[in-house]
Parts: C-alpha cells; structure tokens; sequence
C-alpha cells in the first residue's frame, strides 16, 4: 500500500477539533465517493476521533485517512498515532446488536455500535509499546468505486507520517 | 452562560452561544446554536440536562443551526424524548438539516419523535397534539 497524494494540513498536534478534520476531510471525501458514502464516512470517521479523544491514554498527534485496496476489497483506512484503545475486541464485539435489538438510540456506547452497523467488515489493527499507532479499515459495500483513483488518497499531514506510513496494514 | 428569569413563567431561561431554552406561554422551546456532537457538548450538557428538568410544558426542539449531529448528540436529544415521555409532554423537532435528518433516521429517533421542517408548523403540530 502506498500514499500516492497528501493535502491538507490539519491542526498542530491532537489538539485538533474534530470540527476541524470534519472540514478538512469532507471536500476530499465528496471528490471520490458518493454523497451517501459521505455521510457515513464523516460520521464513522468522526466518531472513531472523538473516541480517540476520549479513550486514548495518550492523545494522537496524527491522523491520516485514504482508501486502499486490499485482497480486491476496496476499504476506507483511518490511521493515527495514539495508544490502542484498550479491550476493544470486547468492546466491539458487545457492539455487534441481535436483530431484534430495540432501537439504536436508545443504547449506550452509540458511536461504537453506529460504526459496527454501518461497516460491518471493519477491521482494527493497533500497535502499542514504544511506536503506536491504530488502523481501522472499513470496508466499503461491494461494487463500490473510488473516482479517479482506486488506491490512496491523502489527509492530513502530521508529525509522524513516516511510521504510519511504514505500518504495512 | 447565564440564566434568566422571564417574569411571565416561573422556570428560568437558559441562555448560552450553543444552546437556549425560553420557557414560552404554552410551550418551551429548546434551541442549537451550533453542530450537536461531543466537542460542543464538553462542559456545557451538565448545564442542558439541568435545564431539561425544569420543562414541564411540550418541547419544541429547532435544530435549524445543527450542520452536524453525533452519537453524542443523538444521546442529548434522547434525554430530551426521555424526559418529555417521562413527564407525559409532546416533543416535536424542527428545521433538521440533511445530515442531522439522516442521522436521527439510522439511530430510529425520527420514528418516536415527529421531524418538521418548519418551526411554525412544528409548533402548531405539537400545541394540536397537546
């Protein structure tokens, strides 16, 4: 997998907002893929920042979001230098809803379950102890195309690039 | 952020940059300023859920300035749906933008509490309703 293009910079630092990822990631999003993806994607991303913020014992200071294609499967890869969340195959598997579940609003730890529910195929990578860093790839509905390009795309530049860019994910 | 008291109704207003509820003649009117997700609600829900208990007539609730709605969000606006069925009150939301819309459909909020586009139909809705 390769970086193939970078843009916009985002806030110095986990100081920032996720207001702030929020418009810098949403033109790059609506330049490749459809409005409804969009929605998704902002939403699903945004959360997975917020939970970093919250959850994180040491705060990231990097995020890096692209698409990538893996085993002919076409995914949304959301990468950050902070600390592993911590249990979260517990926490993701208590987030996988029966069918006959009541309705989402009413259930606690929303943000999780709202991802599991959106993007089923998700899969988290983390590495901790000296260089960390997390990885979510959410996989994209079959048939699904990226425009322009079917790899990499950029967002963000931060202070660790080079080891995000270095975990082969 | 400050709270007055409007001399024609016995609860306080609350007024703050990101959110405001007036206490009106026959209903209380809860307003956000700004998007609805965790970092605007840092610090200042401990406020809103304290002024959430003071409602005691139907709740209209303009979301007209809400670009941007979250799980933490949503949690907010179920306290509010919580708190009116609670207390036998109508709640009606109003001015949803698309991606708050869209978002309150996925979570199944908008199926327990009517969505209009407009606040004074909101409001004629929910005063016919009470």
């Amino acid at each position: 997998m390769q970086v193939v293009e970078e843009k916009a910079p985002c806030p110095p630092g986990f100081a920032f907002r996720a207001a702030d990822v929020r418009q810098e990631l949403g033109p790059f999003l609506r330049r490749h893929v459809t409005p409804e993806l969009v929605l998704k994607l902002e939403l699903s991303i945004h959360e997975i920042v917020t939970n970093l913020k919250r959850h994180s014992e040491a705060a990231a200071s990097a995020l890096l979001v692209d698409f990538v294609t893996y085993d002919g499967r076409l995914y949304c890869r959301i990468r950050d230098d902070g600390v592993p969340f911590h249990n979260f195959e517990h926490y993701w598997q208590r987030a996988n809803r029966a069918q006959t579940a009541g309705p989402l609003w009413q259930e606690e730890h929303l943000g999780l379950k709202i991802l599991r529910l959106l993007w089923p195929g998700t899969m988290y990578r983390a590495r901790g102890h000296g260089e960390y860093w997390n990885a979510f790839l959410l996989q994209l509905p079959p048939g699904e195309t990226v425009t322009d390009h079917d790899e990499a795309y950029f967002w963000y530049p931060l202070m660790k690039l080079p080891l995000l860019q270095g975990a082969d994910l | 952020m400050n709270a007055t008291v409007n001399p024609s109704v016995s609860a306080p207003n609350f007024a703050h940059p990101r959110f405001s509820l007036t206490h009106e003649k026959d209903h209380c009117l809860a307003t956000f300023h700004a998007d609805l997700d965790m970092e605007t609600l840092i610090g200042l829900r401990p406020e809103i859920e304290k002024s959430l208990r003071l409602i005691e007539k139907p709740l209209l609730v303009d979301l007209q300035a809400v670009q941007f709605l979250d799980s933490s969000g949503v949690g907010l606006l179920a306290l509010m749906f919580r708190h009116t069925q609670a207390h036998h009150l109508a709640i009606a939301f109003c001015g949803a933008q698309p991606q708050p819309e869209a978002i309150l459909a996925m979570v199944g909020l908008s199926t327990y509490v009517p969505v209009y586009a407009q606040r004074n139909e909101a409001l004629n809705a929910l005063l016919t309703r009470t």
